[in-house]
């Protein structure tokens, strides 16, 4: 939000600046076709350059371009991309592609509903799933079939998920659910009910391109705040029982209830265990 | 407001088991009582609970029928001495001891709060380790006694209990009791360790509150079901939990103002 005067009035300066280059670049500064031209630029929240030049942005062209008019009235301009931009604040914790949670928000997210189950005692299921084959879809389809088959499986999540969880896009395949207060048999009925509905898609998803199958793997840890873990210890343990799943053939899910061997191991660090012995 | 409150509150804890809390919690309520302070022992073990059998007491009801039924504490006191000595006993050997959630724990603090008043001070023997009923009960009372022994094991694993204690729930009061010593420098040797930790990598300073040396007579007493204050007072260990006593009622002293505004259990501790 800019609501300073001068920082309004050093923007606008900006603006002109900016506006003189790119008609300059184009060559025709006074050129009367451009006297009513319009300015596109784009912000993409979460997408990094690697991503773009990848090419997979191209599947999210909607309504996160800003419009700049040239020669026109910069006030009046300048108001609407700040509003604009504020929009696009907020759809920070979003993933582009997917609508999801993004990896940030998911991280900042799990980190919080820890700390309440270490306070409250509560158990708290994390959910880690991966599209099958996604790499042997992207390689013999294309990135736009790879995109549909994360799109496909993103609206599963976002439209079975309850209230209070969380789906998030958290890798290019990847994706975790986080489910406060969720034991492990409720865990499993709701991730089993996940995995039935990902496989119910359209296989023709390319002119030439039928799909065998689309399934997930999914390995969830179940958290009680006991033994103490960070955020990247815990998605470890939903991550090795995704293996797991992954080695048996896919399509299937595990949940594990966090390990009680060697609490205090997890809790001492080895500097401070060292420290302690020699005194 | 109420009453002012007279209940000290101390909880017994260690992070590895077998280091003597049960004993240690035992002697120190009955030496309490010798020197006229009405105490509350309450049995918190909740998985190994064993000071009806170190005491020789059966009881009827315990700490389980309270919290799974709702039987009042009154239900459940055992008397250790004729005046000033109860104990509320928990169960041995009861599978599937549910962890103390939030609710439960809330549960009964209100109901200890409630029973209190006539004792001076309360001492709750725990199980060890990190566990979270551990963590639950460590953290509503006023102070908290860790009991370790001069072994590595005993102090690694009673600093894992400082670390998640101060860091996750924000308590900071510590006192160190180091049991089974050979020597009054063995045991000053082994807390420094723990002090020197707690300072270095927590920033936080404990407090020595004594040592008990390794005396068998500690456990002959617990083979006839007698506190080790009464079958042997003038042997070496009781002669150290006498001095400790002492300072416990000491330190009950000092706190007195501070106590005073506050309950003598509540859901996050005092200070
Ligand atoms: N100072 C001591 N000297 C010798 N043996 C002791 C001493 N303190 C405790 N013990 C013995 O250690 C064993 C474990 O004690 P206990 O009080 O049950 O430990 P905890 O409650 O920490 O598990 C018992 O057999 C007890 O008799
Ligand atoms: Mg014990």
């Amino acid at each position: 939000m800019i609501s300073d005067e001068i920082d309004q009035a050093r923007l606008l300066e900006e603006l002109e600046r900016l506006e003189r280059e790119i008609l300059g670049r184009c060559g025709k500064g006074t050129d009367d076709s451009l006297s009513r031209g319009l300015l596109l630029a784009r912000v993409i929240p979460g997408m990094t350059e690697d991503e773009w030049y990848e090419g997979t942005g191209a599947a999210a062209f909607e309504n996160s371009w800003m419009a700049f008019p040239l020669n026109g009235n910069k006030v009046e301009a300048l108001a609407k991309l700040n509003e604009k931009l504020e929009k696009l604040a907020h759809a920070g914790d979003r993933d582009y592609l997917s609508g999801l949670y993004n990896r940030r928000f998911f991280l900042r997210v799990l980190k919080r509903e820890m700390t309440k189950a270490e306070k409250y005692c509560m158990p708290l299921a994390l959910a880690i799933a991966d599209i099958d084959d996604f790499k042997e879809i992207n390689d013999t389809c294309g990135h736009v079939a790879g995109d549909k088959i994360v799109k496909h499986v993103a609206d599963v999540f976002n439209s079975g998920i309850r209230a209070g969880d969380y789906a998030a896009r958290i890798g290019g395949d990847e994706f975790a659910l986080i489910l406060p207060a969720a034991g492990a048999a409720e865990s499993g009925t709701v991730v089993k009910r996940f995995l039935e509905r990902v496989r119910d898609i359209d296989k023709q998803i390319g002119e030439d391109c039928r799909l065998l199958r689309c399934t997930l793997s999914l390995g969830v840890a179940v958290y009680t705040g006991f033994p103490l873990m960070t955020p990247e210890q815990l998605i470890a343990c939903a991550d090795k029982e995704l293996y797991a799943v992954k080695r048996n053939g896919k399509d299937g899910f595990r949940v594990t209830p966090v390990d009680d061997a060697d609490a205090a191991e997890s809790v001492v660090r080895n500097d401070e265990k060292h420290f302690l012995a020699r005194g | 407001m109420g009453k002012s409150n007279r209940t000290f509150s101390l909880s017994v804890l260690s992070g590895k088991g077998g280091v003597g809390k049960t004993s240690l919690a035992v002697n120190l309520a009955f030496g309490l009582h010798d020197m006229n302070i009405n105490t509350l022992l309450v049995d918190c073990d909740l998985g190994l609970a064993n000071l009806d059998v170190m005491l020789g007491v059966s009881p009827g009801k315990n700490i389980h029928d309270v919290l799974k039924h709702g039987l009042s504490l009154e239900e459940t006191v055992c008397k250790l001495e004729k005046r000033g000595l109860d104990l509320i006993p928990s169960a041995s050997g009861v599978v599937g001891v549910p962890e103390l959630d939030e609710g439960r724990r809330l549960f009964i603090i209100e109901k200890l709060n409630n029973f209190l008043s006539d004792y001076r001070f309360l001492i709750m023997d725990l199980g060890a380790g990190i566990g979270p009923t551990v963590l639950s009960f460590a953290r509503m009372t006023h102070r908290r006694v860790v009991v370790v022994t001069p072994e590595p094991t005993s102090l690694t694993d009673a600093y894992a209990l400082i670390k998640v204690l101060f860091m996750k729930h924000g308590v900071a009061d510590f006192d160190v009791l180091v049991n089974m010593a050979r020597s009054e420098e063995e045991a000053v040797a082994g807390y420094e360790r723990i002090r020197a930790a707690c300072d270095k990598f927590l920033g936080l300073p404990v407090r020595y509150l004594g040592h008990v040396r390794r005396d068998d007579m500690v456990s002959k007493s617990v083979s006839r079901q007698k506190a080790l204050v009464r079958f042997a007072p003038r042997s070496p260990a009781a002669e150290d939990i006498t001095r400790i006593v002492e300072r416990l009622s000491e330190m009950r002293a000092n706190a007195r103002d501070d106590i005073a505004g506050v309950s003598p259990l509540s859901p996050d501790g005092v200070g």
